[in-house]
């Protein structure tokens, strides 16, 4: 029983025994297989990290906004809901940039269906998640990383990004709850 | 060879014959105590989000949400389990050797840590001021008291893992026990081992989190104890070197008490203790390691490091439970057949002990957190799943399964045992206690159903409102999320349920059932040098 002291538990493993270690140390190691595998496929998470501070951060993302951000007609940069809509450039031309700061998404980017964008990710102040719905794509932002996804869009439509990390609250509508962005793929 | 004699402070137990040191039993009944305390705690937090997760009440406002979603996950995760744990090191170590548990003053002083440290966490997020979720990541910051309560307690902790391991020590030394140490202790010395590994990474995590958390007004600057800012990733990784194996503890303790619960209401004996014991040391091997899996899809780390650690180093922990899986059921049938119990392939399991609370919750506990749990923790750590998963509702959903229904559960069919046996008080509502393991595992699979589905298309895990409705844009989830929130809610009024008639069996039975007269008997160490 197992409060009893066993007098001899140093013993051979019986049939049954051997059977089952050998099908599960099978599979363990085709499970292991899969994991380096699966980076055969073409969707990973990236690996591809900098060192950043929010103040610089920031900076190169205001920089951004200002040479790319939509005009209309007149010439009038072109909002929604007060954050700057920004008509990112495609990879070989330059990298886009996306603020996670409490409680906003911003700019709201807008690509074009496949072409490949190489964005930069980071955060102002706590960490935040980068919730893509309804693809269902997440990753974790945090301040002093600046985090590179490289990502071509499949299908048009207007997504949405949604914090699923805690990020506080101050009131009804400065919440976590309320943080949430908008990614654009047109043709 | 002792300087003081032990022999008057032991009891004999009458049904089981082990020999039980006095004041070691009072040590274990003021954490197991402690310990129902803080479930209750946790449980009446636990049933009021989760009527907030259903979308149709949408009971608390947003900031009491956060502050309960905070405080169910600290009392659950950390204040209930730990004290439950902390008393069965003790029990695993002295009552079962029948030695004696050292340094009785000590194992107080402990206590009186863990239960100051638990008590200002809970007074700093009842007061707002601790908002901060049980993952605490900074820069998100709480009042210090609340990191230095969790160093508190943790350190207790730490002292009692390194108290339960002299114990083993006196008991060979002093002669109360000689041989291999029994299975069950052998696999709480696997969580021990693991604690340690475990409260070693919470101090990395949280102390230097508790000196940023400090003003300039106690640490100034130019102080070499001043900390202007934490690394986030540093904190995440050290984090879940805590948050996760405090879960690989609970592994390995709740598997011992499978053995344990499967014998005393089966007869059940490993049919191979050498498997077993092998699973253990594979726990230890394997799974200290795995605890990036929280840190999938975060900056900073290589594709490389992702797959070491997650693979568990090759799935050894993995490997591991997966001999318990085989191990634990082979004992109940081996034992059943012998018996008697020998028609078709599934006599021995359709006429098991069904109505006793022991064997039904270890049934339903070794199902839910084996299998259910098992096998989405595996699917969750997946570098590529991960990203599809991460930080929806699929996670709690995979973790209600091991935590609550695995975990949870059969601490609880465990209960029913140490009352009248190590408290000796006769239970109280014993046919409550049958009912109650079912009520518990049914609500909480519900629960977890219904996170896990809903997870899947995407809801976020800690949010409030799944409609947005406060925000400058609404995203159109799912409109099949709304059903799997409200299943949550059912599923929590059916596990909460449960779980009150729990802690009403166990709180009325341990202060009011009827007394179980010690036997008091002289005990001396059997094999000491020149004893019989």
């Amino acid at each position: 029983m197992p409060l009893e002291t066993p007098e001899k538990w140093y013993k051979p493993f019986n049939r049954e025994e051997r059977i089952w270690m050998a099908i599960i140390l099978v599979w363990g190691f085709i499970m292991f297989l899969m994991m380096p595998l699966g980076h055969l496929g073409k969707q990973n998470v990236s690996s591809e990290t900098y060192k950043t501070t929010p103040d610089e951060f920031r900076k190169t993302a205001d920089k951004f906004i200002e040479k790319y951000q939509v005009r209309d007609k007149d010439g009038k940069r072109v909002f929604r809901k007060g954050i700057a809509v920004v008509e990112a450039p495609e990879k070989e031309k330059g990298d886009a940039f996306l603020v996670a700061r409490s409680w906003q998404y911003y700019p709201i980017l807008v690509l074009r269906k496949n072409k490949t964008y190489r964005i930069h990710m980071s955060s102002l102040d706590l960490q935040h998640g980068f919730s893509l719905q309804p693809q269902n794509l997440n990753f974790q932002l945090l301040p002093y990383y600046d985090f590179v996804i490289t990502m071509s869009p499949t299908e048009t439509g207007t997504s949405y990004l949604i914090c699923n990390e805690y990020c506080g609250y101050v009131s009804k509508v400065q919440a976590h709850d309320t943080m949430i962005g908008q990614i654009i793929v047109k043709e | 060879m002792s300087a003081t004699d032990f022999s008057d402070q032991f009891r004999t137990c009458q049904t089981t014959g082990l020999k039980v040191h006095r004041p070691a039993q009072r040590l274990i009944w003021i954490n197991a105590v402690s310990a129902v305390v803080f479930l209750l705690i946790g449980g009446v937090m636990a049933i009021l989000i989760a009527l907030t997760k259903w979308q149709a009440i949408h009971l608390l406002e947003q900031d009491l949400f956060y502050r309960f979603v905070t405080a169910h996950g600290t009392n659950m995760l950390v204040f209930w389990i730990v004290f439950f744990e902390m008393a069965g090191l003790i029990f695993g170590s002295a009552v079962v050797l029948g030695s004696r548990f050292p340094g009785i003053a000590f194992g107080w002083f402990n206590w009186g840590l863990m239960i100051t440290g638990a008590v200002m966490v809970n007074v700093m997020m009842f007061t707002g001021k601790a908002d901060v979720m049980f993952t605490a990541y900074p820069p998100l910051k709480a009042h210090p008291l609340f990191y230095l309560g969790i160093i508190l307690f943790a350190v207790g902790a730490l002292l009692y893992c390194f108290q339960f391991l002299y114990a083993l020590v006196i008991a060979k030394k002093e002669g109360w026990h000689k041989g291999s140490l029994p299975l069950f202790t052998f696999g709480l010395l696997t969580a021990a081992i693991i604690a340690i590994w475990t409260l070693l990474s919470g101090a990395i995590a949280f102390v230097p989190t508790f000196l940023w958390s400090l003003p300039k007004t106690i640490i100034p600057d130019g102080s070499f104890l001043r900390i202007n800012q934490v690394d986030p990733e540093f904190f995440r990784i050290a984090f879940w070197g805590f948050g996760h194996s405090a879960q690989q503890i609970n592994l390995a303790a709740t598997v011992a008490i499978w053995y344990l619960l499967a014998h005393l209401t089966t007869g059940a004996k490993p049919v191979n203790q050498k498997m077993c014991r092998i699973a253990f040391v594979l726990y230890l091997l394997g799974i200290n390691l795995g605890s990036v899996h929280h840190n999938l899809v975060d900056p900073g780390l290589s594709a490389t490091y992702r797959i070491f650690n997650t693979s568990y180093l090759f799935y050894a922990a993995v490997i591991g439970s997966l001999i318990h899986a085989f191990s634990l059921p082979a004992a109940v049938e081996t034992a059943q057949r012998s018996k008697g119990l020998t028609r078709g392939l599934f006599e021995w399991l359709t006429k098991a002990p069904w109505s006793h609370p022991g064997f039904s919750g270890f049934a339903l506990s070794f199902v839910i957190f084996g299998f259910l749990g098992g096998v989405t923790g595996v699917i969750l750590s997946v570098e590529q799943l991960n990203m599809v998963s991460h930080n929806t509702l699929r996670v709690p959903g995979h973790f209600h399964m091991t935590v609550v229904g695995g975990t949870t559960l059969a601490f609880m069919a465990l209960t029913y045992y140490v009352i009248p046996l190590v408290l000796q008080r006769k239970l109280i509502g014993e046919k409550l206690a049958v009912y109650q393991t079912y009520i518990f595992a049914v609500g909480i699979t519900i629960v977890s159903a219904g996170m896990t589905f809903a997870g899947i298309m995407g809801a976020p895990r800690r949010h409030y409102d799944i409609e947005m409705s406060n925000a400058v844009f609404q995203f159109p989830y799912a409109t099949a999320i709304k059903p799997m929130l409200s299943l949550v809610g059912i599923g929590a009024i059916i596990a909460a349920t449960g779980l009150f008639i729990f802690i009403g069996i166990a709180v009325l039975s341990v202060f009011f059932g009827e007394k179980i007269e010690p036997k008091v008997e002289k005990h001396v160490p059997p094999h000491a040098a020149g004893a019989a």
